[in-house]
């Protein structure tokens, strides 16, 4: 477990971070669908939901539950969600909204194996296709919600230049496409994603270009030690990039006693890919 | 039908379509089956999975694999798919989530394609017999492909009841399998529990495919197992990480079939892991 600070009520391990990070991007009333390996997602869905956006909508896309509300993370197709949800959509209805649908979502959270300048994503090889050096799980919906969810969160567990590369081996699902104006070309429906959450730092896309840049980097990086661990050159408006506001202590206690009582975000083995 | 009359209707050469969702609702009971019976060379169109998928790839019975998805989950990738597709020992048809549920629509309605949205990925790039660029008829200006139809020739599906008759209840998600259900010539569920209609009767919503639908019934106790079914039994996490463990080698993978597949019966395979009584 990574921690910060020193006094046990001041630390708090990366992935809470993260989550309690994603968290105050969220709004009320906002639509979100979550998939496979979402711990990090559905903590902050549940932590918006019960600090400042408690309106905010959120969907499991394999089990079709609505609003669960338990107070531990549980994998997103558990039926461990259903009690106390507000409804469990059946997949081959709501394959609509999910597959063909382009305004149902406001926001999705997706990841994958590598990430490039432009945040495309890559779930499927590493390598050539026809014969990968590694094979990956897959698109599955990703490739959808990549272009068609209103905005898109990603977060990666992994940051190292393995993961963070100038163009990925293979899109499964687009981010701004690989000149980084390939969403406009397509007239996909989405915008795109709007902020990638690593180990190391919080990221946005540049208006225009939309490449990579600094928003904060979290506590104790260095701009110089996270663009050694990136695989392209990341934009930054200054030397010294604003620092992550970590957790308060509401936050994090809210976290702890109400969203993850298991400490699946304070176990690091529980979080990658 | 017992697992291995049901096994028999696992045809060598044929598509096989697979239900539930990667740790859920696999009916690994007829998996079992189909491996000990020697099934090869099938098409195997997935719902995103876990073990089932594994297992069938490793046991050699999988010529080409479609699905949108494949992974142990929180055990890390895949071993054997991972294996096969790097030795190139498989045909990977890439597919998405919207060309999975178009290509099962399009078959559940008998027509020949599905149409999905141009999403920017490489997949049609890579699989363009797969993915064919829609000429529109109506000059909608909407940038689209067509998906051909996936009509399986049996699909395998678990629920957590079912009659004599058929018919399926479901006691949480449904995943693919409803779609499966209208789509495949053949349907074989396995269940949890083999119940009278009666006790159907008293909870007919929670009959989620009918059994008009509905071929074969194979009953078993803890038929997913190790894979949970939703509302009975949560997936047997040991069992499912030693898998991932053993599987990461290729005699890892084989010693896990002799020991959990070729050499066991269904009850020894449910009770004999991590020394859990039943």
């Amino acid at each position: 477990v990574t921690t910060f600070g020193s006094a046990q009520t001041d630390s708090y391990a990366i992935s809470e971070l993260l989550a309690v990070t994603l968290a105050r991007e969220l709004k009320a009333e906002e639509v979100g669908i979550l998939g496979t390996r979402s711990e990090i997602a559905y903590a902050a869905c549940r932590l918006a939901q019960l600090t400042h956006a408690p309106g905010l909508w959120c969907v499991s896309g394999p089990s079709g539950v609505v609003n669960p509300r338990t107070n531990a993370i549980l994998p997103i197709a558990d039926d461990g969600l259903f009690p106390g949800a507000e409804a469990v959509l059946e997949l081959t209805d709501n394959l609509d909204l999910i597959d063909w649908n382009q305004g149902c979502w406001d926001f999705a959270v997706l990841g994958g194996l590598q990430v490039d300048r432009f945040g495309n994503l890559n779930t499927v090889v590493i390598g050539d296709w026809q014969r990968p050096k590694l094979r990956g799980p897959g698109a599955i919906g990703a490739t959808v919600l990549a272009a068609q969810a209103n905005h898109v969160f990603i977060v990666m567990t992994d940051h190292t230049p393995r993961s963070f590369r100038p163009v990925v081996d293979f899109i499964s699902a687009i981010g701004f496409g690989r000149t980084g104006v390939e969403r406009e070309r397509l007239a996909l429906s989405g915008s795109g994603p709007r902020l990638l959450l690593s180990p190391l730092g919080v990221f946005d896309f540049a208006p225009d270009s939309h490449e990579m840049r600094v928003r904060s980097l979290h506590p104790g990086q260095t701009l110089s030690e996270v663009q050694e661990r990136t695989g392209f050159t990341l934009l930054a408006s200054s030397a010294a990039p604003r620092q992550t506001e970590p957790p308060t202590r509401v936050e994090l206690e809210l976290l702890r006693t109400c969203v993850d009582v298991t400490a699946v975000l304070r176990d690091a083995s529980a979080v990658p890919l | 039908l017992t697992p291995h009359e049901a096994a028999a209707l696992v045809v060598n050469g044929t598509m096989v379509a697979l239900g539930g969702w990667t740790f859920y609702n696999t009916p690994m009971t007829v998996v079992r089956a189909a491996i000990r019976a020697g099934v090869r060379d099938i098409h195997l169109v997935s719902s995103p999975g876990a073990i089932g998928p594994e297992l069938l790839i490793a046991a050699g019975c999988v010529k080409r694999l479609s699905t949108p998805f494949l992974t142990m989950e929180q055990f890390g990738l895949a071993p054997a798919f991972r294996r096969a597709v790097e030795h190139g020992s498989l045909e990977v048809r890439e597919t998405d989530g919207p060309a999975l549920a178009a290509s099962l629509r399009a078959a559940a309605d008998d027509l020949p394609y599905g149409l999905i949205h141009d999403l920017g990925t490489d997949l049609p790039s890579v699989c363009p017999e797969y993915y064919q660029v829609f000429e529109d008829p109506l000059h909608s200006g909407v940038r689209l492909y067509a998906v051909p139809a996936l009509k399986a020739d049996v699909a395998l599906i678990h629920a957590q009841r079912g009659d004599c008759f058929g018919n399926l209840q479901y006691l949480g998600a449904t995943f693919f399998d409803q779609l499966l259900a209208r789509s495949a010539r053949t349907v074989i569920a396995t269940v949890d529990e083999l119940v009278a209609t009666d006790v159907l009767q008293q909870s007919p919503h929670l009959t989620k495919v009918p059994g008009f639908l509905v071929d074969a019934v194979v009953p078993a106790e803890r038929a997913a197992y190790p894979c949970g079914s939703h509302g009975l039994y949560p997936p047997d996490l040991v069992h499912l990480e030693r898998y991932a463990r053993m599987a990461s080698t290729e005699q890892g993978a084989a010693d896990y079939l002799a020991q959990s597949v070729y050499a066991a019966d269904e009850v020894s395979v449910r009770d004999g892991w991590a020394g859990r009584p039943r």
